[in-house]
């Protein structure tokens, strides 16, 4: 596998509905499953293009993580700073997260074989993004910044970023890091987790038709 | 479509009840202070209200305010009574064919220049009673499709990655082949039932067929999705074949994506359309009754 290849990371970016909307795109209606947006970066001398799946906020779509979450090389956590209860729901996304990727792991359990447990908390590249600062001019704010650097503290030193997807602030920068870090914990693990295999092939069809 | 009795002497009776009974519904659930209502119920109504504007922002119509407030009236009285599944994203697409076609009795001309101030009152009223016994109907049919883990939907997108295999095999390993899940994209066609990827002005042609199916609709769901994904347009104009089926072999991942989630429907009129419902009936013939046709 050439590095040229594999400048392809998978984001994903989790976090309530209707709170937060990164708006890469002109997407004004809900987003149902998933919304898909790609952003070209250079890190270093190597030109990165980051496929990323906006999930959906609403609960009822959760349990559909798995077909999103498979094969993410990083995390973005987000939560609107003006509304206290979309910072209280990390720790919902965060596990919620963590356990699909196990799911995945009990699935495909060669890849625990293959290479350093990408469950482990501390080796996951994830980062948090407290977004909608531009909202009120900042007089709205719910949630302090020392608050939500004590959570990424927590959580092994999260990397934490404050920014307006709106006016465009900080948000280059963010992912910027992120695909730093995954790029980096790539170098450290291995390459086999994009990989992953397709249930299919369990349920491999036999030919011919019998109608 | 079964939510008025077929004998015509009885029909205005039942319609006047149960329009009585919805608005009775939103005196009773609706039209009440936030603090008779529960935590969930609150989350439930803030959601739609945060959903209404952002439904069919596309069509101007749906952004007069008193427009969204019926929306919002009829999905938070659905919600309530239907709380096996309550609100989930993706039905305010399903309310507004309903909306357009009972609001086009009294309003005329195209949707660009309706107004809904040129309604009374009460008219509004039993124009929302209507939508929201429809809806209802609409989606009794489909109840799983909105409960916990939506199996329903599961259920089906699974299917439709069956019979795409059994049509176009081809396709089907290319899907696989760039790690592209079915429910990637069809997730949305299912839950939204396909309003999202074609002109407004078609949905309710659309609709005539959903409705015209009835109890079977789930099932031939199914039929119309690999007809989409597999659009064969001809033009005669220009003697040319469109197959979606040969471009989507020459996608990566990416590009896959991109273009399922921007479907070249803009320009689709009724014809392009019904090509696709024929060759959803065509399939259902061909394969609906051979069941072994789709056992793995």
């Amino acid at each position: 596998m050439s590095f040229q290849k594999r400048t392809l990371l998978k984001v994903i970016l989790l976090g309530d509905s209707g709170y937060v909307h990164m708006k890469f795109s002109q997407q004004y209606k809900a987003t149902i499953g998933a919304d898909f947006v790609t952003k070209e970066l250079q890190i270093d001398d190597r030109n990165v293009t980051l496929q990323i799946w906006d999930t959906a906020g609403q609960e009822r779509f959760q349990s559909l993580g798995v077909a999103f979450y498979r094969g993410a090389d990083c995390c973005v956590l987000v939560y609107d700073v003006n509304v206290s209860k979309s910072f209280d729901n990390l720790d919902n996304w965060h596990e919620e997260f963590l356990k699909q990727v196990i799911i995945m792991l009990i699935w495909f359990p060669i890849f625990i074989s293959c290479q350093a447990n990408p469950t482990d908390p501390r080796t996951f590249p994830f980062i948090l993004l407290g977004n909608k600062i531009d909202l009120d001019g900042g007089n709205s704010r719910a949630v302090s910044e020392k608050k939500a650097k004590d959570w990424c503290v927590s959580k092994e030193n999260m990397p934490y970023f404050e920014t307006s997807a709106k006016e465009d602030i900080n948000v280059d920068a963010a992912f910027h890091c992120i695909s730093k870090n995954a790029l980096e914990n790539e170098r450290e693990q291995d390459i086999y987790f994009q990989g992953i295999p397709d249930v299919v092939t369990q349920t491999e069809q036999k030919s011919g038709c019998a109608c | 479509m079964g939510y008025a009795p077929p004998n015509s002497d009885r029909r205005e009776g039942v319609l006047r009840r149960k329009r009585i009974e919805y608005l009775d519904c939103v005196a009773q659930f609706y039209d009440i202070p936030d603090t008779e209502r529960s935590d969930d119920e609150i989350n439930m109504l803030r959601q739609i209200s945060v959903d209404c504007p952002r439904t069919v922002p596309d069509v101007a119509f749906f952004q007069q305010p008193q427009v969204q407030k019926s929306l919002e009236r009829i999905l938070y009285t659905w919600a309530i009574r239907h709380p096996a599944s309550g609100y989930v994203q993706g039905i305010n697409d399903l309310v507004t064919p309903f909306l357009v076609v009972f609001l086009s009795e009294y309003l005329d001309g195209s949707i660009d220049s309706w107004s809904i101030s040129d309604i009374s009152s009460a008219n509004i009223s039993n124009i929302e009673a209507d939508c929201y016994w429809c809806l209802s109907q609409l989606l009794d049919g489909m109840q799983d499709h909105y409960t916990f883990a939506q199996p329903g939907i599961q259920r089906l997108v699974f299917k439709l990655k069956e019979l795409v295999r059994r049509i176009d095999e081809p396709v089907s390993r290319h899907v696989e082949d760039q790690g592209l899940e079915f429910l990637q994209f069809a997730f949305r066609w299912f839950n939204c039932l396909l309003i999202r990827e074609i002109p407004f002005n078609l949905v309710t042609r659309l609709w005539d067929t959903y409705l015209a199916e009835g109890d079977a609709l789930p099932d031939f769901l199914v039929y119309i999705f690999a007809s989409f994904l597999l659009t064969e347009l001809i033009d005669d104009a220009f003697a040319a074949k469109f197959q979606w089926s040969g471009t989507l072999r020459t996608l990566d991942f990416q590009e896959l994506v991109m273009f399922l989630q921007h479907l070249p429907t803009h320009n689709w009129t009724d014809q392009e359309l019904e090509m696709v419902l024929s060759r959803a009936y065509m399939w259902h013939s061909m394969f609906n009754n051979s069941p072994s046709h789709l056992a793995s």
